[in-house]
């Protein structure tokens, strides 16, 4: 049993390699992220079956890591910044951009001088730790969907989803 | 069947090869998307090799890092050099825009390549820049330089072979001492006992380096604007499914960091992970958020950690000495401490400027 | 028996690893090699997935394995769908012929 697990892995890896190839390859951008998520099917796969070889069940979690954040790297390359205007030198007030917020309070800032109306960046993750709030789905839902039309669309495809 | 008991070392040969291409070709190759792609292939490559070495935490941490955050930020940063390489909006046929992404890349305004240099991860991508020639063919060195130089690097080489055979014999280190003083230490898990408790000021002044290095970004510019697309409902939907998701592994990651792989800088990227693809999807967070309560779940990490380092002097230890019994309470409320701002720090720095 | 069931099915998991390997490698435009790669490559995870489970220690290990191929399943299918939008976005024509 432990043979076969070493040589699947080896096998794995080898398919591996060989999509490596079309990093190389690929004529256009999206065959050379495709690769990259192929590594992360793979490496799954083989994290797995060390896991069953050498049992050590921690590497369950490292699969369990590596199955969550495989979305990321291709979603980063479909949903590229593309915040390169002037604002971005540092030089002209990140005011001056139109960036219509996600409609929760910008209302009440425009009086604060201190910070842009509108801003575009922040954290996440402490609203939710202060809220307290137990249900974070819903913030996302309704952080996510407000502000366009898409956004009745979206909510019920997520609350389906999330539910 | 003597075969068998070499596929383990055959894996491990095809890992190692596999990682000196990698490295290899992403340092060497002209179209800069490339060598983004494969030094993102080359990071989760090396995740496995930490698997093989018997490193279980590092290999997490660098998944994590290298599956979520190290991806996102140098795509964001290889965006913002070659603006016109991928984003044009116009339909181009695939010829033409294949040629374009083999072309040669813009010469990288100094400006740019500073601003792309910040963070942790695109230092390596800033400083590759710097040296590297626009384009294949110009500012190569001669052959015979080369020559020279490869010939040059062989007796280092050789030595270094020469001193690594020799130790073959695994040095004893310090596992016995730290095996002889775990229980005292809080956890069972000699990894989280040795980063919290044995050397806790190297972890301490680690989180300080973090939070330097958000300094370093936030001072140089204010975070850029996203345009307002709408996400896709596929990518609406799945950052709905997963970031709660990402929430509830990165505190089992702590959780479990007591006795088993795990620990804060593990979880911590999970959750800077969760805010790279929250922010890719299109989630604002409201500007009232953004002043004291991001400022403190930022700070947190070392306010905690270094509170509690000093107020045990308070109590006769020495600094960071936690009294008998209390280890356990103590490196947990630090870890989470921790985690929640190593999370908005690297989130953070993907975001890119101050708010 | 269950082993037995459990060899099998890791077999054929790794037979589809190389199909989907293989369609990434040879087929003609990106469109179809994303087929090759979402479908194949997680249908080969899920066969291998599903061998695992047969010899996990207990009901949780066997959850936490099906957890991680439900996990790679949704986010294979969103990026196989990002991707294609994009592809498409760029003017990227499939291949006819």
């Amino acid at each position: 049993m432990q043979s076969l697990y070493y040589s699947l892995i080896l096998f794995l890896l080898l398919t591996l390699v060989a999509g490596l190839w079309r990093i190389r390859r690929g004529p256009t951008a999206a065959d050379r992220m495709l690769a990259a998520q192929l590594f992360g099917t793979t490496a799954t796969a083989i994290l797995l079956l060390l896991a069953e070889a050498s049992t050590a069940p921690a590497l369950h979690d490292v699969a369990l890591v590596l199955a969550l954040l495989a979305a990321i790297t291709v979603t980063a390359f479909t949903r590229r910044v593309r915040g390169l205007r002037s604002a971005d030198l540092g030089l002209v007030d990140a005011t001056a951009g139109k960036d219509a917020p996600v409609g929760e309070a910008d209302g009440e800032d425009s009086a604060r001088s201190r910070k842009p109306l509108g801003a575009c960046a922040g954290e996440r993750r402490e609203g939710l730790a202060r809220d307290a709030s137990p249900d974070p789905a819903s913030d996302l839902a309704s952080g996510l969907s407000s502000g366009s039309a898409n956004g009745s669309a979206n909510s019920a495809a997520g609350g389906g989803h999330a539910g | 069947m003597a075969w068998l008991n070499l596929l383990p070392l055959a894996i491990d040969l095809v890992l190692a090869l596999t990682l000196l291409w990698l490295a290899w070709r992403a340092l060497s190759s002209p179209d800069l998307f490339r060598a983004v792609v494969l030094f993102i292939a080359l990071g989760l490559v090396l995740g496995l090799v930490w698997v093989r070495l018997d490193a279980v935490d590092i290999a997490l941490a660098e998944i994590a890092l290298g599956a979520g955050v190290t991806g996102a930020l140098l795509l964001a940063a290889l965006a913002k050099l070659q603006p016109g390489a991928t984003d044009s909006a116009e339909p181009a046929s695939a010829a033409e825009f294949a040629a374009a992404l083999e072309g040669d890349p813009d010469t990288p305004r100094p400006a740019l390549a500073e601003r792309a240099a910040t963070g942790t991860a695109p230092i390596a991508l800033g400083s590759t820049l710097d040296e590297r020639p626009v384009g294949a063919a110009a500012g190569t060195a001669p052959i015979a330089l080369r020559w020279l130089i490869a010939l040059l690097l062989i007796p280092p080489c050789i030595g270094l072979g020469l001193v690594v055979w020799r130790l073959w014999v695994p040095a004893p280190g310090l596992t016995d001492l730290v095996a002889a003083r775990l229980d005292e230490s809080g956890v069972t898990y000699p990894v989280t006992a040795v980063l919290l408790n044995f050397r806790g000021y190297d972890t301490l002044l680690e989180l300080a380096v973090l939070l330097l290095a958000l300094i370093g970004v936030w001072s140089l510019s204010p975070a850029p604007h996203l345009d307002d697309a709408e996400p896709e409902p596929a990518l609406a939907a799945l950052s709905r499914l997963l970031a709660p998701l990402m929430i509830l592994v990165a505190a089992y990651l702590v959780w479990i960091g007591a006795q088993a792989p795990g620990g804060a800088f593990q979880a911590g990227s999970v959750l800077g992970a969760a805010g790279v693809l929250l922010r890719l999807s299109g989630w604002r967070l409201s500007p009232r958020a953004t002043g004291w309560p991001l400022r403190l779940a930022l700070v947190l990490g070392v306010a905690v950690f270094a509170f509690i380092g000093l107020a045990v002097i308070g109590l006769g230890q020495p600094l960071l000495g936690y009294p008998a019994g209390w280890a356990k309470p103590a490196i947990l409320a630090i870890e989470l401490a921790a985690t929640l701002s190593i999370g908005t720090i690297l989130a953070a720095l993907f975001i890119g400027g101050r708010p | 028996m269950l082993v037995s069931l459990s060899i099998l099915l890791l077999l054929a998991g790794a037979v589809f690893f190389l199909a989907g390997t293989l369609g990434l490698l040879r087929f003609p435009d990106v469109y179809t090699r994303l087929h090759a790669l979402t479908k194949a490559d997680n249908l080969g995870l899920g066969l291998i997935v599903l061998g695992l489970m047969l010899q996990a220690d207990s009901l949780a290990a066997a959850g936490k394995l099906l957890f991680i191929w439900l996990l790679l399943l949704a986010a294979s299918a969103t990026a196989g769908q990002l991707v294609a939008s994009w592809a498409q976005g760029k003017g990227i024509k499939p291949w006819r012929g």
